[in-house]
């Protein structure tokens, strides 16, 4: 049933509600904040049809739908992210894209058609943003893979274990910024293992 | 701790991943006798040296692939997808261009 | 200022930093920079505890965390810190320390009798004494044994400082800053490695600080300090120290403890006590150095008697004198060192012994133009003194038994040659060979990507060690595959030839009986090895059990190579013959902290909330864990409400009007592709190629095995796209399962799934007006005939999108709503307005168990992993005419055959009596004492409020066909039996019209 402007939806209700103001953490050098009413978007690709669908969500968005791992392209409103084999994650501020909620899930359903799977995820993920000179210290106290310049920069993304919590992390940025997409049901226990890793940059 | 290459996601750490068994083991076909699968379920050989495994990337792609692993010294001599499906990994990604932030 | 002991000048102290501490409840001053030993020892503080088992005085033998004696109980209160090397404290103002092990105080102990009785203390002592009767040994012995025989004490208040765990990764991991580690480090860093290195000190520098080395023309300290300088300008060099590498795992993965803040009285804010490193180098260079093995004489644990290097690290890196009156014995050229550096210090030197017939000349020249007496061949046989050294008894080495020769003393400088540190190049799963020329154990082949230099390869020449770290650094750089060009050398000014003829023990004076320890930490003795090897516990591995030889919290560092001499001796084999013993992680005592690193508390596990979860929160719902999930159990109404009170009240509401229960735990996973029917009709037992889109069907998935793994339902959303549910318990194991037979048994079937537990709320409204309170919120027709039982629809909640589906867990009309989670609050709102006037009511988990007990629905305590699909009365909707997971084994006898334990409900034929879950079903002739002859046993209970009475569900031999009968439910542990009657699990409405009214 399409909506209309009548109908409107009620305002979302994020994970971290609890926690007031904009920003979890925010030091001189160090800044926590949740990325609050995202489109997520997980994509995934039938059979033999990896390279179609990434030409499509390539298509659709406008930004490169890389093909090769661990990479994550984006705009200023939209990240593509590499999410498995045969999977990305597309994450959205609809706000800042100026496109209407829904929009985007129904845009790429018709651009992936029948190569693949379209599964809305926006409100199964909790959405953060760690950045600052402390943050690589602060990965570094909860993921074991490696975020040094050398090995991984913006424009790159990894799944991989955070605070022992399964997360998505890209870099946006060399400040460094780093998103971290995590399970909602987990997203306080989450920030709180962030928060006390924190902590020592007060 | 073992550190075992995701052909997808470069090597990470052991607890990423959890353990899948016997990679060796061929499902017998649905008319298979009963000592067949009853083989396919129980019956390994638990062999000192060389051994071919199933791991899944839990924690991280999700993906299940196939390792082989010394048993006595923990040595990883290949690892490889499980599923012949999924398109190949280029191990760690590496970058294209860059997010504007 | 007291420090009489201290040197006018020299040491890496500052003089202009007094710091004042306590120990034993006396106050004294030392410097920053001191250790406690090193403070205690200017203060001439020399007994610092008892030893473990014969109470024997002892004092500070060591300068670092090979110390097997000097431990002390360090801070009070919380913060207290048993059995902490005094040799590894880093003094700071304030600090208090006890000593530990003696009562009622240090100087004198009544336990100190065990030294009388050591004849009866001997290797195996324990064993071979208190084996009878065996019940004394946990209500008697045990006790005073404990009590005797102890280290410090815990303290009982939980620790208020946290521990955090880091991950680092690099080309070049440099084990130790001594002269080979800093040369590694800056050689690798100069080709662009990434490189760690970690040492145990504050400073770097290691035996340049200890020793009076000149390297570059400069002193070794000095020269230590510029490179420790340079290291710190590199960005691609990370210096660790305060850290101790303790572990070297598997696939070159490193374990670190740095001390961020035990050399404060307490942590800064947010600073964790100590931090545990995780490092993933490509290549590890090991300089991690050696440890100087002592003489073994008769007493030779008395206070006063020393480590002739922890002597010069005394006087040149904290400048503290340990003696007045000095003897250094040796049987190798390195400790004429000490003599060398006691004199400078203005220390009498009253000889040198050395054991060897022909010392090294130049090393006797360089005593003679100091004017120390050197005796060769001979050694100290015994020391002698009360509670400290004050006269040694020096026997000859070559045979001869002239009376032996008397010299008072107050400290010994003991050297039997160097160990190099091999610990990590045997974890890391190499062997370490022996080495003749320096009499001790060297690094063999390399297993995994480390290379060991300098002392802890066997190199002891200072040269030597520059040079190895020099080539060392650039090797591993190159081979982890950076291009670029040598450092220049640096050359050291002191490079005596090391040598060394092995002297394994001494001889005693007349031959006469004396203790001469070996592993001091758990005073096991030279007569204790021979004990042990004449009783056939001669192979290294046994002798180490039998005695306790290394299995202290020193782990031997000092002992274990003098063992393993002494044995091959008894055995009269060469020492290569008797191999050594294979060193484990961790090389220092880790505090258990670190391993639980942020985990503690609140952090313990990680929670996973619902939507719901915050509403339930101000509800005062009670809540239970169910995996990480924190459900509602109960909605208290009043504080007197029970649990018993609320789900009586919850199930009948439910039963009779309507209400609601939060299930978003329930696992959720989208399915989508051309072969999704097939998929399905493979994971299930059912058939699911005809169900209509905008269906909902119950399944049931097996393991492999034949057992039941799971069950739930999956609906037809549209053509191509499937919507399973599974389990709370079972969300992530079902997913795991489908992606295992996807990927490795059937690629060739075109499915891709995704897990969505996390994007839905899932609300089940039940009960007869269940419809009705739908009515108010939905925008699709609710009719029997247009939504039936099973049905799946889109539909509209007020605004919000919503899945609605008709299916029900506790028997009665319901329906479940599933809405995007960040309207799941208010799609919860919603409804309880909704059905305000009809008085809707939540319900937690409680009620919802009672209600599917009540319609003998099975759960996780009947799906125990042994039960079959026949087992649970569910076998009619296999169709075994298709395949499917654990078709064939599930046809396996045993599984089919009789005696099978079968699904029932139980009902209590006494009047008021409950049952209990886990009682054992038995014949009625069965003694309440023996449940062996249990024919089953209870799974689940509750009260049904429906039928006024305890029902339970339970599994019991052939109970499909034993409705009806009588039998006893006994429980043992609560010496209770209660008679109870086999019946048909769906207690309530068996033909199953209520869910489709």
């Amino acid at each position: 049933m399409p909506e209309t402007q009548a109908n409107a939806l009620p305002a979302r209700v994020s994970p971290l509600l609890a926690i007031e103001g904009d920003a979890i953490i925010d030091y001189k050098n160090l800044r926590l904040q949740e990325r609050k009413s995202l489109t997520v978007i997980q994509v995934l690709a039938f059979a033999n049809q990896h390279q179609a669908v990434a030409t499509a969500i390539s298509k659709e968005l406008g930004i490169e739908c890389a093909v090769s791992p661990g990479i994550c392209n984006a705009n200023e409103h939209t990240q593509v992210a590499w999410n498995g084999p045969n999977s990305w994650m597309i994450i959205a501020s609809d706000e800042a894209a100026k496109r209407k909620s829904g929009a985007l899930m129904k845009s790429l359903q018709k651009a992936v058609a029948d190569t693949g799977a379209v599964v809305d995820q926006s409100h199964g993920r909790c959405a953060l943003r760690l950045s600052g000179i402390h943050a690589r210290k602060v990965m570094a106290k909860n993921t074991a893979i490696d975020l040094h310049p050398i090995a991984f920069g913006p424009g790159q993304c990894a799944l991989t274990a955070v605070a022992h919590m399964s997360a998505l992390v890209i870099q946006v940025d060399d400040s460094p910024s780093y998103d971290l997409l995590v399970a909602r049901s987990l997203a306080r226990s989450f920030v709180d293992a962030i928060e006390h890793a924190c902590h020592e940059f007060a | 701790m073992l550190r075992i290459e995701c052909p997808w996601c470069g090597v990470r750490n052991e607890d990423e991943f959890s353990y899948g068994g016997d990679a060796s083991v061929q499902r017998p076909a649905d008319g298979g006798s009963l000592d067949e699968w009853y083989d396919y379920v129980y019956t390994r050989d638990n062999s000192a040296g060389q051994h071919t495994e199933h791991w899944q990337h839990l924690n991280g792609c999700r993906a299940w692939i196939t390792v082989v692993r010394d048993t006595i010294t923990h040595e990883i001599f290949d690892t490889a997808p499980a599923s012949p499906n999924l398109p190949p990994g280029s191990g760690s990604g590496k970058k294209t261009n860059g997010v504007k932030s | 200022m007291s420090q009489k002991f201290r040197c006018d000048e020299g040491g890496a102290i500052d003089r202009r930093k007094p710091l004042s501490f306590t120990f034993d409840g006396k106050t004294y001053q030392g410097y920053e920079g001191d250790t406690l030993a090193s403070a205690l020892l200017a203060n001439g503080v020399h007994l610092l505890g008892r030893s473990f088992k014969y109470h024997r005085p002892r004092g500070i033998m060591c300068a670092g965390s090979e110390e097997p004696n000097a431990m002390v109980e360090l801070r009070t209160g919380a913060r207290k810190e048993p059995n902490t090397r005094a040799t590894t404290i880093e003094l700071f103002d304030g600090l208090v320390a006890n000593s530990q092990n003696r009562w009622p105080s240090l100087r004198f102990d009544v336990m100190a009798v065990n030294n009388l009785f050591s004849p009866l203390l001997s290797a195996g002592f324990y064993y071979k004494t208190f084996m009878w009767p065996v019940s004394f040994w946990t209500n008697v012995y045990e006790h005073i044994i404990r009590r005797a025989a102890g280290l410090g004490t815990a303290a009982t208040e939980a620790d208020p400082d946290f521990y955090e765990q880091c991950h680092e990764h690099c080309d070049v991991l440099v084990v130790g800053a001594g002269p080979a580690g800093l040369m590694a480090a800056i050689s690798a860093a100069n080709y662009g490695a990434r490189v760690i290195i970690a040492d145990e000190h504050a400073q770097l520098g290691g035996s340049l600080i200890n020793e009076n080395f000149n390297v570059d023309g400069i002193s070794g300290k000095d020269w230590a300090a510029r490179q420790a300088q340079k290291l710190a300008g590199m960005n691609n060099v990370h210096i660790l120290n305060r850290t101790t590498i303790f572990g070297y795992y598997d696939h070159n993965t490193i374990g670190a403890i740095e001390k961020v803040s035990d050399h404060v009285p307490q942590p800064a804010a947010g600073k964790p006590r100590q931090r545990m490193w995780t490092l993933y180098p490509k290549r590890v260079v090991i300089a991690a150095g050696a440890t100087e093995r002592p003489l073994i004489f008769g007493n030779n644990d008395k206070p006063g008697v020393m480590l002739a290097s922890a002597v010069r690290t005394y006087i040149n890196r904290w400048g503290v004198k340990p003696g007045s009156r000095a003897i250094v014995a040796t049987n190798n050229s390195d400790a004429y060192r000490t003599a060398i550096d006691l004199h400078q210090a203005g220390v009498r030197v009253v000889a040198v012994v050395d054991s060897r017939m022909h010392p090294d000349a130049p090393l006797a020249a360089k005593l003679d133009a100091l004017s120390i007496e050197l005796i060769a061949g001979k050694t100290i046989g015994a020391a002698e003194g009360g509670q400290h050294l004050r006269y040694v008894q020096l026997v000859s080495t070559q045979g001869l038994t002239a009376d032996p020769q008397r010299i008072d003393c107050d400290l010994v400088a003991s050297s039997s040659g160097w160990n190099p540190n091999v610990h990590l190049h045997s974890q890391s799963g190499a062997k370490p060979i022996y080495d003749e020329t320096i009499a001790s154990f060297v690094p063999g082949q390399s297993r995994q990507a480390e290379v060991s230099i300098g002392a802890a390869k066997g190199s002891f020449e200072l040269q030597d060690c520059l040079d190895q770290g020099r080539a060392a650094g650039a090797e591993a750089a190159k081979l982890s595959g950076f291009k670029g060009r040598l450092i220049k050398t640096a050359s050291a000014s002191d490079d005596d030839a090391y040598s060394i003829e092995a002297l394994w023990i001494a001889p005693t004076p007349y031959n006469k009986s004396y203790k001469q320890f070996i592993d001091q930490q758990n005073d096991v003795k030279a007569s204790d090895i021979d004990l042990a090897a004449r009783e056939g516990y001669d192979s290294v591995e046994l002798l180490k059990r039998y005695t306790t030889q290394g299995m202290a919290t020193d782990q031997g560092k000092t002992s274990n190579v003098n063992a393993l001499a002494i044995l091959a001796a008894q055995r009269g084999e060469p020492i290569p013959e008797v191999g050594t013993t294979t060193f484990r992680p961790p090389y220092v005592p880790v505090a258990m902290g670190n391993f639980a690193g942020h985990t503690v508390g609140y952090q313990f596990m990680p929670v996973r909330r619902t939507a719901i979860h915050d509403w339930n929160e101000k509800q005062g719902a009670v809540f239970i864990e169910a995996g990480m999930w924190l459900r509602a159990r109960y909605y208290p109404q009043s504080p007197e409400d029970t649990l018993y009170d609320c789900y009586v009240r919850e199930t009948n509401a439910t039963r009779s009007n309507v209400a609601m229960v939060d299930v978003s735990t329930l696992g959720k996973i989208d399915i989508q592709g051309p072969d999704v029917a097939e998929f399905l009709n493979r994971l299930y037992i059912n058939n699911w190629l005809k169900l209509p889109i905008g269906r909902a069907r119950y399944g049931i998935m097996l393991r492999e095995d034949g057992v039941v793994f799971d069950d739930g339902t999956t609906t037809r959303l549209g053509e191509n796209h499937y919507f399973m549910t599974t389990t709370t318990a079972n969300a992530a194991p079902v997913l795991a399962h489908m992606e295992y037979y996807h990927q490795t048994a059937w690629p060739e079937l075109d499915v891709v799934f995704c897990s969505v537990t996390e994007q839905w709320t899932g609300i089940a409204v039940a009960g007869p007006n269940s419809r009705k309170l739908l009515e108010n919120v939905i925008d699709i027709d609710l009719s029997n005939e247009a939504f039936p039982f099973m049905a799946y629809g889109e539909c509209k909640m007020n605004n919000i999108s919503a899945r609605l589906f008709r299916i029900s867990f506790s028997g009665e009309l319901a329906y479940e709503v599933n809405v995007a989670a960040d309207y799941g609050e208010q799609a919860w709102l919603e409804l309880l307005e909704a059905g305000r006037e009809m008085g809707v009511s939540p319900y937690g988990t409680e009620a919802l168990g009672t209600m599917r007990i009540e319609k003998g629905h099975v759960a996780g305590s009947e799906l125990d992993g042994r039960t079959t699909a026949l087992d649970l009365g569910l076998e009619g909707m296999a169709n075994r005419s298709k395949h499917f997971i654990g078709k064939h084994n599930s046809q396996r006898p045993a599984l089919i055959g009789d005696g099978r334990l079968q699904v029932v409900g139980i009902k209590s034929v006494e009047a008021g009596r409950n049952l209990r879950i886990g009682a054992h079903l038995v014949d009625d002739k069965v003694k309440l004492e023996s449940v062996s002859q249990s024919q089953g046993h209870i799974t689940a209970i509750t009260f049904s409020p429906s039928l006024g009475c305890g029902i339970a569900l339970g599994l019991l031999q052939d109970g499909a066909s034993r409705h009806g009968e009588q039998i006893d439910a006994v429980s043992p542990l609560h010496d209770e039996k209660i008679r109870v009657e086999i019946c048909h699990p769906i207690f309530i409405d068996p033909k199953g019209e209520l869910v489709r009214a």
